[in-house]
């Protein structure tokens, strides 16, 4: 799985920062990152390096010229093909999991042509230049500019030079640029700070927000840019897309909020009639129940941020109150006639169509204007950002681990993984959380997780095979073991097979072969006794899997219960694990596993396997 | 450079080929041409630029003798009165000087932090490295003044 990266990543096209040499590093490059506290993640040089100890982001540097590396001789020229193969590879070819660029810095003048004696003893594999070279007109980062807009538009690009602002100030704005840093500006990294708050597409540097899609990023970004004002903010997501987290977030970010209160009230959750108490408070004896004076939400606060989820759901009533809030500062407690002052910031979120509620009168327009006056975010839902499922998969699996210490579960298959992918996922990331962390705490036993151990709608496995595989071959340990003596005692054991009563120890140690053998054949006819036993009915054509006859008929023994059907089995496929790893993918028999596990979630142990 | 020193003296950058005196010999062309270039760019503006020069060369050199000597006079003297060149060059002559008195005194810094205590050392050094940084930004802003294309119209 991919390590979540939280710095912002930079792509930095630059002829004189971005050429790299035969021997030693690229001081100009060395001494830009320096002063602006960015880490050079190239890996172009092999010169001494330097340590940035609180980095502002990552950078990889490119020359966007032809060639790369020059000596005196060398014939340099721009090429813009080779920039633009650069960006799509760090935007839209990158693989999954893998942290698209933040934000490109572009120079302007690029300069062309030899690399002379003179040239290079200036500068180090610098070409003499041409005339057109600086012409603003001609500037070959204007070019590139226009290309990545065109081909990559929704990419943040800041330009970043030593020439005039002045020259190219129109250009930038008609081309897209985002701003522009001049490189001897004494401000330069307080300037670069603030584009890579205002404009770069980072993520959550804390990671409490896992994900690397353009639809999030992009949130974050709004989230970024609303959070020093005042002023209301709308999300909007479907169920389970992280409204909250975004709203936390958000007042993280806020310089003026963050170490004032956070509260959230699921407005979905309160019954109406106690809605406005909730949130504006109450005086004692202002209804049957109010027994003591209280204080309300927005009141606590204060100073901070309120969020407000399903905010569609708000009762009329509630939503003048609200508009007072909002507009007045002020909020009144039920039954009260005097009220207090308030500094709250609302954060609201709907999963509804909230504009259509205005249009039936559902929901007041002005208390909408209200609540999206700093603005609206759209979180993605989860079908939209694909390529974060790995990540967030594997986020959800740590937590997971960590929370059941007792686990032996070390990591999911890849099937398992693909598996995930394919779901439609309705519940979007806390319906895939509450997933992957079910199947962590319901098989802490194995130490694979496949297809079978997750809940999922669509199962896409490969049927298994059936056949026992030709055990691999036998080492030379191995074989002086399989004796005379052993096979005799092999012989013995299989005589007094009795499925869920022989002890594995017996079989384990001196003859694995035999006990991989055994585990597959009791797989093998456990299987057979589930098809055996399937119920079919009209509603269900291909057969309700029935544990409880089937381990009854494996047994031979009617008066198993239902609990002790479910122990046999999981007992029955436990025996050696990689041994059946391929046939707990049949369909069958994982659901089988499933419904075993269902009904006894807890641990079988060791122990459990070996009756005395 | 110099913004990279100030993090290296503030501990946000470690770089072990960083050193003061590495740091004050990339500096070094700052006395070996730059200094030379700015002050002959003071002392040769005014008569490099005015439009007088364009009464040496076609066709204004085809005027009459006479005429040439006082129109050319009053070109340059129209072109100072609009321009107002002896500003720009005052401006450069003073940021010029206070850059070289920046350079002067850094070395002078760097040589005593070899000696001194490490903590003193260090925000005396930290001190120049910004006053050097000031000034030559100073230095640009008045090099900028300066046209870099020359239009005839």
């Amino acid at each position: 799985m991919t390590k979540h990266g939280l710095l912002p990543r930079v792509l930095v096209i630059d002829d004189v920062l971005g050429r790299s040499h035969d021997r030693g590093r690229n001081e100009e490059r060395a001494n830009l990152c320096g002063a602006v506290l960015l880490r050079d993640v190239t890996g172009d040089e092999d010169g001494p390096t330097q340590d940035i100890a609180a980095p502002v982001a990552e950078a990889v540097f490119f020359r966007g010229q032809s060639p790369v590396r020059s000596g005196i001789g060398a014939r340099v020229e721009n090429d813009l093909e080779a920039c633009l193969a650069e960006v799509r590879a760090g935007w839209t070819g990158r693989a999954p999991g893998e942290q698209p660029w933040s934000l490109v810095l572009l120079d302007l003048c690029f300069y062309t042509g030899m690399v002379t004696s003179e040239s290079d003893q200036r500068k180090r594999g610098m070409p003499e230049g041409r005339p057109r070279d600086s012409d603003p007109s001609e500037y070959f980062g204007l070019r590139v500019l226009e290309a990545i807009g065109t081909e990559f538009p929704g990419l943040p690009v800041v330009l970043l030079s030593s020439t005039s602002r002045d020259d190219v100030s129109r250009s930038l704005s008609v081309l897209g640029a985002l701003g522009f840093l001049n490189t001897g500006d004494l401000e330069l990294r307080r300037k670069l700070e603030d584009y890579l708050w205002r404009h770069a597409l980072s993520p959550d540097a804390t990671g409490t927000i896992v994900g690397y899609s353009s639809d999030l990023l992009a949130a974050l970004r709004a989230a970024r840019r609303s959070s020093p004002a005042a002023v209301s903010v709308l999300v909007q997501g479907e169920r389970g897309t992280g409204k909250e987290l975004l709203a936390a977030f958000l007042h993280r970010c806020s310089p003026n909020r963050a170490t004032g209160p956070f509260v959230a009230v699921d407005a979905g959750a309160l019954p109406p009639e106690l809605y406005a108490s909730e949130l504006f408070g109450h005086l004692r004896g202002a209804f049957t129940g109010a027994t003591a004076n209280r204080v309300g939400k927005i009141e606590h606060a204060n100073g901070g941020d309120l969020f407000l989820d399903e905010i569609g759901n708000m009762p009329a009533e509630v939503q003048k109150g609200m508009i007072r809030v909002l507009q007045d500062r002020h909020v009144i407690p039920v039954g009260a006639n005097e009220g207090v002052d308030v500094d709250v910031r609302v954060v609201a979120a709907t999963n509804q169509d909230i504009e259509g509620k205005v249009d039936l009168g559902q929901f007041k327009a002005d208390l909408l204007d209200r609540l999206r006056t700093g603005g609206v975010i759209s979180l993605p839902p989860l079908r939209q950002r694909r390529l974060d499922i790995p990540l967030l998969v594997d986020a959800f699996f740590r937590e997971a681990v960590a929370e059941n210490p007792n686990a032996t579960v070390r990591e999911l298959s890849p099937d398992a993984l693909a598996a995930i992918e394919a779901e439609d996922w309705p519940g979007n990331v806390r319906q895939l959380r509450a997933c992957v962390r079910k199947a962590v705490q319901d098989h802490p036993d194995v130490d694979y997780l496949y297809p079978l151990h997750f809940e999922l709608s669509r199962r896409t496995v490969s049927p298994a095979s059936l056949r026992v595989p030709i055990p691999p071959s036998v080492d030379a340990a191995e074989a002086r073991q399989t004796s005379q003596s052993g096979l005799a005692r092999a012989a013995e054991v299989l005589e007094q097979i009795d499925v869920g009563s022989v002890a594995t120890s017996d079989l384990a140690g001196s003859l694995p072969p035999l006990r991989r053998a055994y585990a597959r054949l009791v797989a093998r006819l456990a299987r057979a006794a589930l098809e055996a036993t399937k119920r079919h009915s009209p509603e269900n054509p291909s057969g309700k899997v029935l544990i409880h006859p089937a381990m009854k008929l494996l047994q031979g023994d009617s008066s198993l219960t239902a609990s002790a059907a479910a122990d046999l089995l999981k007992r029955s496929l436990s025996i050696a694990p990689d041994a059946v790893a391929d046939l707990m993918q049949d369909e069958l028999l994982g659901e089988g596993y499933k419904r075993a596990v269902k009904i006894r979630p807890t641990k079988v142990s060791r122990r459990d396997n070996e009756q005395s | 450079m110099l913004a990279k020193w100030l993090n290296v003296l503030a501990g946000a950058v470690s770089d072990e080929s960083f050193t003061p005196a590495v740091a004050t010999a990339s500096l070094s062309s700052w006395e070996q041409t730059a200094r030379g270039e700015c002050a002959s760019l003071a002392s040769t503006y005014v008569t490099d630029m005015s439009p007088r020069l364009l009464f040496d060369r076609m066709p204004l050199v085809k005027c009459e003798a006479d005429t040439r000597t006082w129109l050319a006079r009053l070109a340059h003297d129209l072109w100072v009165a609009r321009t107002h060149p002896d500003l720009a060059v005052d401006r450069l002559r003073e940021a010029t000087g206070a850059a070289d008195a920046a350079y002067l005194d850094l070395l002078a810094a760097v040589a005593r932090a070899e000696s001194g205590s490490v903590a003193e050392a260090q925000a005396d050094l930290a001190w120049h490295v910004r006053r050097l940084q000031v000034a030559f930004a100073d230095l640009s802003g008045a090099l900028s003044a300066f046209p870099r294309k020359i239009q005839v119209v």
